[in-house]
């Protein structure tokens, strides 16, 4: 009986040190974990004011137009009717947007995952027509918080758009910058 | 009936009219270097990393998907000559040409690196007229993956036979971006000297002829007249209907 027991204990007591070895030790910690949106979601598609230019993306032109990519979040909208002195005159939010492009009052721009076909008649209203599902594939992608140091959660494509970063308490995050 | 018919071939002869230029449902429409959407005729072309796909897009609200093939990898970029589709991607220059019905077939695959590298560079766009193409390679990249290239180049190619493009010359340059054709120039964006301007009177010996620089240049576009160039910080346009004596019109800062 005895012996039995010293041998049970031995086994879990092996088990313990094999998965010690093989994972690393849970801990918590604060850091930083990524806001998703999700690629369905498109209640946030809209015109809404111009916004000055932070990361340049793709550009397209119409007669009287530039249409701006503004990296993962939407295209900024320019009146260049006076070409001297082009004014910013919406951005059109479409989260996850990188590539785009119009025919005649049509915008084809994607979220990352789809192909969204959106009526850009009036450039203060725009309005989603359709969607084109698994147009893109969501590839793994790096992405740290900027101007930051310390554990995150690593960005997960499949669950979302990245949308910014928030403050939480993180269940052994895995990822880390310096 | 009779009625209908006539309301149609009203239809059809005001799309005949309104679609004068190259037929082009997106005549109005121009797109920078690094568009991976473009349209021809009734077509929309789109890539993905690997794909390219093919929409009917006749009726604008409604694309219809005619054609899907894999092309190869890390594709970026998409441009529409002559009935061929020049696509460019980390490591090779890919030639479909376009059928009647404006489906794409690969006519040939150009390595632009003969040892193997590993690229995890982005965006090598193209450009051509005639049977001439040019092609920037960056060293650089504005997105975020991490380069280890450290080729900064233009490169120009024959075109004539397309199932075998030669290269012709290579011009080194210090971060080459987007480009296009004028007249008798080639504008490309370098993201550290500017706006770089080649005079290309002769297609296969570009000639630099000048330079606008202070600022980083990424893409352009040639509209008419008009040249306009976005970079890093900025928007600039200039006035290129004397091609020998540029204009700078204006600027936004971003």
């Amino acid at each position: 009986m005895t012996k039995r027991c010293i041998r049970y204990y031995y086994f879990l007591f092996s088990l313990l040190v094999l998965q010690n070895g093989c994972t690393d030790f849970d801990f918590e910690t604060e850091g930083m974990s990524p806001i998703y949106q999700s690629y369905e979601d498109m209640s946030t598609l809209k015109s809404s004011a111009a916004k000055p230019i932070k990361n340049l993306g793709k550009i397209v032109t119409s007669d009287n137009f530039i249409f701006i990519n503004e990296m993962s979040e939407g295209i900024h909208v320019l009146n260049n009717k006076n070409p001297s002195l082009p004014l910013r005159q919406y951005f059109w939010n479409i989260s996850g947007n990188k590539e785009f492009t119009i025919i005649q009052n049509v915008l084809y721009a994607d979220n990352g995952k789809h192909l969204l076909v959106i009526d850009i008649d009036k450039y203060d209203d725009i309005k989603l027509i359709s969607i084109i599902r698994n147009q893109y594939n969501t590839e793994p992608v790096q992405i740290a918080p900027s101007n930051y140091s310390g554990w995150f959660e690593c960005y997960d494509v499949n669950q979302g758009i990245l949308l910014g970063w928030e403050k939480k308490v993180l269940q052994t995050p895995a990822c880390k910058k310096n | 009936m009779r009625v209908l018919s006539c309301f149609l071939l009203t239809m059809f002869l005001m799309a005949c009219t309104k679609d004068s230029n190259d037929n082009n449902i997106n005549s109005g429409t121009l797109v920078g270097s690094y568009s991976t959407m473009i349209t021809v005729k009734q077509k929309l072309y789109i890539v993905n990393k690997t794909t390219i796909y093919t929409y009917d897009v006749s009726d604008v609200r409604n694309p219809v998907e005619v054609n899907k093939q894999d092309v190869g990898f890390d594709i970026e970029s998409l441009y529409h000559h002559d009935g061929l589709l020049l696509i460019g991607s980390a490591n090779n220059m890919y030639i479909f040409r376009l059928s009647d019905k404006g489906i794409p077939t690969k006519e040939s695959t150009t390595t632009y690196f003969q040892a193997f590298e590993n690229v995890f560079c982005q965006h090598d766009p193209i450009v051509a007229r005639s049977n001439i193409a040019y092609v920037t390679l960056s060293a650089q990249t504005n997105l975020n993956a991490t380069c280890t290239r450290i080729t900064n180049e233009l490169r120009v190619y024959d075109i004539t036979d397309i199932s075998k493009p030669a290269l012709l010359k290579t011009l080194q340059m210090t971060g080459p971006k987007g480009l296009c054709l004028g007249k008798n120039k080639l504008f490309v964006c370098d993201s550290n000297d500017g706006l770089v301007i080649f005079d290309v009177s002769d297609p296969v010996k570009p000639v630099k002829s000048k330079i606008f620089e202070g600022y980083s240049a990424y893409d352009i576009i040639v509209r008419n007249n008009l040249l306009i160039v976005v970079g890093k910080d900025r928007l600039m346009q200039y006035d290129i209907s004397d091609e020998n004596n540029i204009k700078f019109i204006g600027k936004i800062d971003f």
